[in-house]
């Protein structure tokens, strides 16, 4: 009985241990598609190597590092195609349910119906208030990004992360919310 | 006679076998796209040299480069290679990153593994007609000294060169 308990709560356990982004079987090939891909994967004792190369001192370089803490696993997926409908909608939607509620939260979902441009950024909250994984999906009809970061995530340090390991820069100023008058 | 014992050992720790990873490597590189592995005289010595001094905190490397890779890196040939990159990957050396550029017929893997006091980095790159398999022996905390204080980098490296004088 207790190594049924045990082998159960391994089995919840498993979904939250740093894994990387699955594609669909129909996205495993991108990379052979794709003019330029980039496939980035840090996590365990790689990632704490990472953070070790950022220094203390420098201010960007020790936010970044401070970011890092409680991170298990950052993984980057990112093509650019010659060409439009490298992948298709309903790729791109399996891709997307990986993240559904209850356990995931779309927080910003973007749409772009000329140029075809989308992206969705996904939260995974913890019990404790803090952040478990955070997934980005951007895509356009010539490219594809997808990042993922799993572990204990602190939402003021998160940001710090943009621009290292090929993770797009994001600028969640203020500034980039303001109202667009007609 | 205990003098070429010594320079019979360190000769040996000189020319020590690559990991098992690195010689497949090389030996797929040459049987499947035909290629010669170039020849880089004095490379042993240098090893040797590496082991000894440890410069940056780099105890060994092995070397290998292809001038005359008979392939263009068409899909398939991008494919199998990805496939046997895949095949190197386990649980003691994994891919960190794996980059391609299909107009440019150009690819690079990078492994990390057994980080303990010392790690394993192996690098393989590939363009049109040509290769280059690097694998370092590295302790990273050396490394990352050297990396954030390049004073004592600078003055490390100009001792050696004093020294050689």
């Amino acid at each position: 009985m207790r190594f049924a308990g045990l082998m159960v709560a391994l089995a919840l356990a498993a979904p939250l241990v740093a894994q990387p982004p699955k594609l669909p079987p129909n996205m495993e090939d991108l990379a052979r598609k794709a003019k330029h891909s980039a496939e980035v994967t840090l996590d365990g004792p790689l990632l704490k190597l990472a953070a070790r190369f950022l220094s203390d001192k420098d201010g960007d370089e020790a936010r970044a590092r401070k970011a890092l803490e409680g991170i298990d696993g950052i993984y980057v997926r990112s093509f650019e195609f010659d060409r439009d409908t490298a992948y298709d909608d309903a790729d791109l939607n399996q891709l997307r349910a990986q993240y559904r509620a209850p356990e995931w939260a779309r927080i910003v979902g973007v749409r772009a119906v000329i140029s075809g441009d989308n992206a969705d950024v996904f939260f995974r909250v913890t019990a404790n208030g803090m952040l478990g994984g955070v997934a980005v999906i951007a895509a356009g009809p010539r490219q594809l990004t997808i990042v993922s970061i799993s572990g204990n995530i602190d939402p003021a340090h998160f940001v710090d992360l943009g621009g290292r390991f090929d993770i797009p820069k994001l600028d969640l100023s203020p500034k980039q919310f303001r109202r667009m008058e007609p | 006679m205990r003098a070429r014992l010594v320079f019979a050992f360190l000769l040996a720790a000189g020319i020590a076998s690559a990991s098992r990873e690195f010689d497949g490597l090389v030996k797929a590189i040459e049987t499947r796209y035909g290629a010669t592995r170039t020849h880089i005289p004095l490379m042993g010595i240098a090893n040797l040299a590496l082991k000894v001094a440890r410069p940056a905190g780099t105890s060994g490397f092995h070397l290998a480069l292809f001038q005359d890779l008979r392939t263009d890196l068409d899909d398939e040939t991008q494919a199998e290679l990805d496939r046997f990159m895949d095949g190197l990957s386990s649980p003691q050396l994994r891919s960190i990153i794996r980059t391609r550029s299909r107009p440019n017929g150009e690819a690079a893997y990078i492994f990390c593994g057994d980080l303990g006091k010392t790690s394993q980095v192996l690098i393989a790159t590939f363009n049109s007609h040509q290769a280059t398999v690097v694998e370092v022996y590295v302790n990273f905390d050396t490394l990352v000294r050297w990396i954030q204080s390049p004073d004592l980098a600078g003055k490390s490296l100009t001792t050696d060169i004093d020294d050689d004088r």
